[in-house]
């Protein structure tokens, strides 16, 4: 049974171990465990979750532009629309000059 | 000689802005008019389609994203056009047109642009030379989108004057904007009061006329000469056709019909886009340039080099410049 009593730290071998990190499932003492998320996690772990985080943000940064232009392309392509619809509804009298009955 | 930090003259400007464009390479102008010529062919035929065809409001959908894509191909030639321009006025190359940088343009283009079809009309003085100053800016050498809007934002702001009168002799936007307002104005006093009708064609059209040069030739004067001679053009070279070679054209068959319609109207407008607005890049091309020397003294280092064509003495100042920073 590997109770934490009787476990040693990982990275030390002299200290008795304090935590157990739910990433790795390796023992570590007081000073090779952090905190994060409500969470206990040891250093190697941590470093590899904000690694992955980061590589998300930077992914997510590239895709910035393309959004904001595909964004702007829509818009413009509603405003468009509007316009034609607009266009669509106003009287062919207008659009014909049939207004000036009296042309000749 | 210009004081530095003093804007030049507006009429000067312009003045400026048609030698700029008439020493450019034709190239450039050639890139101005392979974006803006599919825009304005592909807005003409959208107007007639979406005001005549039996099937508009099904085929509005579709022919409104081709508009799109032929708004964001033109808004992309366009700053190449003025990125060319501006090369031409520093005396030096454009940095190349890679693949990256087309992309970084477009992106950027299609970020901003579309925003000044709906904010332009809403208020052409104040957005009309951040939208023109944008298109020089983003010129796909970076994607920094905040930088350039604040770039675009100071240089619309500088020099408001002069901004002004580039726009009263330029824009083509408040062209497109009086001629539309004095067409819908005859069509509201007609649905007001139906009697008007009744008035003989000759008299609507002088009617019409002087609401035009009321209207219109106030707030763009340059434009309204432009328009005038491009419906002029229209309108005689069928009649001319006929009369000398007997050919009957619609306009010889429609009489004042074939000038009295919306048609007509957008046609002119669009063909004057064409003759103003690269003038009006033009000047807002070197409205940048004048601004942005103000930080980085470019337009003393053009004219040093335009005194001095060896270039040693814009050598000599550039590296006592650089020593001091």
């Amino acid at each position: 049974m590997n109770a934490i009593a009787k476990q040693r730290c990982f990275n030390h071998r002299t200290r008795e171990a304090a935590a157990r990190c739910p990433e790795c499932g390796r023992f570590f003492c007081r000073e090779c465990v952090t905190e994060h998320d409500d969470r206990v996690v040891c250093a190697a772990c941590l470093s590899g979750i904000a690694g992955k985080r980061s590589k998300r943000r930077v992914r997510l940064g590239t895709l910035k532009p393309y959004l904001q232009a595909a964004g702007g392309f829509v818009f413009l392509w509603w405003v468009l629309y509007a316009i034609g619809q607009v266009l669509v509804r106003i009287p062919s009298a207008f659009h014909e000059g049939r207004m000036w009955k009296e042309l000749p | 000689m210009r004081k530095a930090g003093r804007a030049i003259g507006g009429f000067d400007l312009v003045g400026e802005a048609v030698h700029v464009v008439a020493t450019a390479p034709v190239t450039v102008l050639a890139a101005y008019y392979a974006g803006s010529v599919p825009f304005v062919l592909g807005f003409l035929y959208f107007w007639s389609e979406m005001s005549r065809s039996a099937f508009a409001a099904e085929r509005c959908l579709g022919a409104s994203l081709a508009l799109a894509a032929l708004f964001v191909w033109m808004k992309c030639w366009q700053a190449g056009f003025t990125s060319a321009l501006s090369a031409h006025i520093r005396g030096h190359g454009q940095p190349p047109w890679r693949a990256r940088r087309i992309l970084r343009l477009a992106l950027m283009q299609t970020m901003v642009q579309p925003l000044g079809i709906v904010l332009i009309p809403l208020a052409v003085v104040i957005t009309n030379g951040f939208f023109q100053a944008f298109s020089v800016i983003a010129d796909g050498t970076d994607l920094d989108l905040g930088a350039a809007v604040k770039r675009s934002y100071r240089q619309a702001t500088l020099w408001p004057r002069q901004n002004v009168i580039v726009m009263w002799l330029l824009s083509p936007w408040i062209l497109s904007m009086g001629i539309f307002i004095s067409f819908t104005a005859v069509w509201f006093a007609l649905r007001a009061n139906p009697d008007l009708q009744g008035l003989h064609g000759l008299v609507w059209f002088l009617l019409a006329f002087m609401l035009l040069a009321l209207v219109v030739f106030p707030v763009s004067p340059f434009g309204c000469v432009v328009a005038a001679n491009i419906a002029a053009v229209i309108v005689l070279v069928p009649s001319l056709l006929k009369t000398f070679l007997g050919i009957e054209t619609t306009f010889t068959l429609g009489g004042m019909h074939a000038v009295l319609n919306s048609t007509f109207v957008v046609t002119v407008v669009g063909l004057s886009y064409l003759c103003l607005d690269p003038f009006a890049k033009a000047a807002y091309t070197l409205r940048c340039f004048y601004g942005e020397s103000r930080r980085t003294g470019e337009d003393l280092m053009v004219e040093l080099r335009l005194l001095d064509p060896e270039g040693a003495m814009g050598d000599a100042v550039r590296d006592e410049w650089e020593e001091e920073q």
